[in-house]
């Protein structure tokens, strides 16, 4: 498993290579690249499996780097790793990424777990996005697959593994709701009915995080914020999710 | 006035600098020169210019009058000698008028005692109208040096004296000296059957109309002809817009009474070699202008027969400046003047004006008094006058145009110089500042790792990472780096899909031309980012709207940014003094030179569409889509 660390930083290359060694002992050659053009060429010459791309550097941004690398190599695993919040570079990765590509968008202030954590998502095709910008991404990204304030709310709840009673008292709502929330969440994942198709013997729960996984809807981190933010509502926190 | 100047300048050679300040110049002096020419043709004909010329020039004799009474010269004519008919005369003798033969009877006499002192010639300025009188005829027959002047019409022949009269006396006649009623003008011709000059007989011929002299003419041509020298006759070809002028130095004649010549005591030797003009002092003709004189309002046309003689006797007629040439020159110095006036600072102009009036008088007045011409100076003064006042808003206009000009631009350059402090801040930040708290909080996450059961190191993770959001939040408004990293459409496509999310406002982008980015400058870029940001910030805060359209396209030369919403619409009246949206708005694209308008939109029954309009070099359209 060859890696590519792209940065004009060399401080951010240093502490990305140490954690990489680290967190990955069976990896393979970790090279390096200090601006968009060399990322581009080096990517091109040693096909790494995963490339971390810092935005912005010299000569060529990371997401214009990242464009021609998955035009040419269009199963790399990308992360952008990058200090920019600005969802515009997600959308943007969405549309570079093939539809079956996946792509990781890591904050620079993200925690040591947080990037291996992306790292490893990408790696076993899933999409990884940063908290905070992933609940803008589900949103904006598509008006007819995009989810709406309180279907994200619902699927972050199963995803919990809450029960329809459980996601009801929580969210102050009537179980009826929530089962018409999660109609609709099931309908945008495209997560066929449970009387539609009997061929598609999916539990539609299972199969919701599944997709929003794998769509980088949710993470590991984004469902850790959700559970400690659930705890102080329980413990009299807060009403507002 | 650019636009009409561009075919003047593409005649310039192609290397020469018109803009700026060269271009400032040469505008100046150009408008400024047909300015003065505008000045010269409005004012070098007008007749109301023309009275006042002949007011100055009155003002200027008595100036000259007044220069020359600070050097006393001898003032008393050895030419001329006046014999006065005047009131004590025309009592005494008990004559009121040459009328009839007995008048006439005795100014032959008296006539006879002043030949016996051999004056050069005798002037009879009197009214012979009526009979005619033996004596009188014989006795100017006899001397054959009396110039009698004829009054009147010299076509109807009611107004004239006797035939006979006429025939024999009537060597030289004139119809009226002076037109002028100012008295400054020395001669007018007039049309009369002259006499026949090789007839010196006297004989009056009716045949062919001949120039004929005035009376000052008369006497000199005949001062000639007895003298053997005299002054030239130049004098009296010259046209009439070129008048000549007499010059009066308040010469002081000696002056006998015409009864004093009847006195048996009388001695008439004084007479003798000199010009004899016997006249009436009070006017005796009716329906007659006053004479007035430069000095004096009412003279004795006696008086100014003499003047303008003894002018001519002492070469001392004052020439006019060619009317033809004066024009021509006027026009040169209006335009002159022009041009001068629109480019002198603003100091300097009103002393320069000054200056050159005041040397144009004094020139004036030293001309009239040294080389004996009249200039004309009330034309050049108000063609200096109104070229002046031309000059001056010229160059105020200009001066007012290069100052915006230049106020716009280091207001734009101040700004621009802004953008770029704030953009180097903004990287300082993102490149030095956030990646520290990010080690920082990586730090935090080891020690949370080492404490496990102290909640501090992840205290202070969640509040650096807060930090990190509003340190985030704080360079994005300083410098919003998606222009840079996306491009510019990118970056306004991010923009209404943040004002989407953040207020639930339907935002749509509508690309028009699939142009990723055009010909801006950074600058424009950033402003026209800024100004579709303060846009689609004022349909969030105000308009209560459902949904908003950004439109972006470029069409022939111009880059169009359409802000539409289906909200209430701006109500203009009801727009706070204090507020700064639009007014903002409105500076940022007047910085870069952009069209904003907002009105109502067509595809909603409410709301309001922002529309920017700024011309841009056409993007190519290989390029990145």
């Amino acid at each position: 498993m060859s890696i590519l660390i792209v940065d004009d930083e060399e401080r951010d290359r240093m502490w990305l290579k140490n954690l990489l060694v680290q967190s990955f002992p069976e990896h393979g050659t970790i090279n390096e690249a200090h601006d968009g053009q060399q990322a581009v060429d080096t990517a091109l010459k040693l096909k790494p499996d995963l490339v971390f791309l810092d935005i912005k550097m010299p000569n060529l941004s990371g997401i214009k780097a990242a464009e021609m690398i998955l035009q040419k190599l269009p199963d790399t695993g990308v992360i952008m790793l990058s200090n920019f919040s600005d969802e515009v570079y997600v959308r943007q990765l969405w549309k570079i990424v093939p539809p079956n590509g996946v792509f990781g968008y890591v904050l620079k202030n993200a925690s040591n777990e947080q990037v291996v954590e992306a790292a490893k998502a990408v790696l076993s095709g899933d999409c990884w996005i940063h908290p905070g910008i992933a609940r803008v991404i589900q949103r904006t990204q598509n008006r007819a697959t995009s989810l709406t304030s309180a279907e994200y709310e619902a699927l972050v709840c199963i995803a919990l593994g809450m029960t329809d009673h459980a996601i009801a008292k929580r969210l102050y709502l009537t179980e009826k709701a929530v089962q018409s929330r999660l109609k609709s969440l099931y309908a945008k994942l495209g997560i066929p009915g449970r009387g539609e198709s009997h061929e598609t013997e999916f539990n539609q729960r299972c199969r919701a995080c599944y997709v929003a996984t794998r769509r980088g809807l949710i993470n590991q981190s984004e469902l850790d914020d959700w559970e400690s933010k659930l705890e102080e509502k329980k413990t009299g926190g807060p009403a507002q999710v | 006035m650019r636009l009409s100047l561009a075919p003047i300048k593409r005649l310039l050679p192609a290397g020469l600098k018109v803009h700026g300040r060269d271009g400032l110049l040469f505008q100046r002096l150009f408008w400024g020169a047909m300015a003065g020419c505008l000045a010269t043709l409005l004012l070098a004909e007008s007749p109301i210019l023309e009275s006042m010329e002949l007011s100055m020039l009155e003002w200027r004799y008595k100036v000259a009058d007044k220069i020359t009474a600070l050097f006393p010269k001898p003032k008393r004519s050895q030419d001329i000698c006046l014999v006065n008919f005047d009131d004590l005369s025309q009592f005494d003798l008990g004559i009121a008028r040459f009328n009839d033969s007995a008048s006439q009877e005795k100014l032959a006499q008296a006539l006879q005692v002043i030949e016996s002192g051999q004056p050069t010639m005798v002037v009879l300025d009197l009214d012979l109208r009526g009979a005619t009188n033996e004596l009188l005829i014989s006795t100017i027959k006899k001397y054959r040096n009396v110039i009698v002047a004829l009054f009147g019409s010299l076509e109807g022949s009611t107004e004239l004296p006797a035939a006979d009269f006429l025939s024999y006396a009537a060597s030289y006649g004139y119809d009226e000296l002076i037109h002028e009623p100012n008295g400054l003008v020395c001669r007018l011709p007039i049309n009369y059957r002259g006499m026949d000059s090789n007839n010196s007989e006297g004989g009056f011929s009716a045949e062919g109309l001949a120039p004929v002299p005035s009376l000052t003419e008369a006497v000199i041509d005949y001062y000639r002809r007895v003298k053997g020298v005299g002054p030239p006759s130049q004098f009296f070809s010259v046209s009439s817009d070129q008048p000549l002028y007499m010059s009066y130095h308040r010469i002081d004649y000696p002056t006998i009474s015409l009864r004093d010549t009847m006195q048996s005591d009388f001695n008439p030797t004084q007479f003798r070699n000199r010009i004899v003009i016997i006249g009436s002092t009070f006017t005796q003709r009716h329906n007659e202008v006053k004479k007035k004189s430069p000095f004096q309002e009412s003279v004795p046309d006696i008086d100014l027969h003499a003047d303008a003689i003894s002018t001519l006797l002492n070469d001392d007629v004052i020439y006019s400046f060619p009317k033809n040439i004066s024009h021509h020159l006027l026009l040169l110095i209006g335009a002159a003047f022009g041009a001068v006036a629109s480019i002198l600072p603003l100091g300097m102009r009103t002393a320069a004006y000054l200056f050159t009036s005041m040397s144009l008088v004094v020139l004036a007045q030293l001309a009239f008094q040294v080389l004996h011409l009249a200039l004309p100076t009330a034309s050049p003064l108000a063609v200096l006058t109104l070229g002046f006042s031309l000059g001056t808003f010229i160059y105020l206009d200009t001066d007012l145009r290069q100052r915006n000009r230049e106020l716009a631009q280091a207001r734009e350059s101040m700004q621009v110089r802004a953008e770029e402090e704030r953009q180097r801040i903004a990287e300082d930040l993102h490149d030095e500042t956030l990646p520290a708290l990010s080690s920082v909080a990586r730090m935090a996450d080891r020690l949370a790792h080492e404490m496990q059961d102290n909640p501090v190191p992840s205290l202070m993770r969640e509040k650096l990472d807060h930090a990190v959001v509003e340190m985030r939040r704080v360079i994005n408004d300083l410098h919003p780096s998606v222009l840079e990293t996306m491009g510019f459409k990118p970056a306004i496509e991010n923009l209404v899909a943040i004002c989407a999310r953040e207020t639930g406002i339907e935002g749509n982008f509508e690309d028009g031309d699939g142009h990723s980015d055009y010909n801006l400058s950074n600058f424009t870029r950033l402003q026209l980012y800024r100004i579709v940001q303060e846009s689609l910030n004022n349909v969030q805060k105000h308009s209560q709207a459902t949904t908003v359209n950004l439109n972006i396209n470029e069409r022939e030369g111009y880059l169009f940014i359409v802000v539409t919403d289906n909200g209430k619409g701006i109500n203009f009246k009801a727009i706070r003094k204090d507020a700064h949206g639009l007014l903002n708005v409105r500076q940022r694209a007047q910085l870069i030179g952009a069209l904003v308008e907002w009105k109502k939109p067509e595809r909603y029954s409410t709301g309001t569409e922002f529309r920017l309009k700024i011309p841009v070099i056409e993007t190519p359209t290989t390029g990145d889509a």
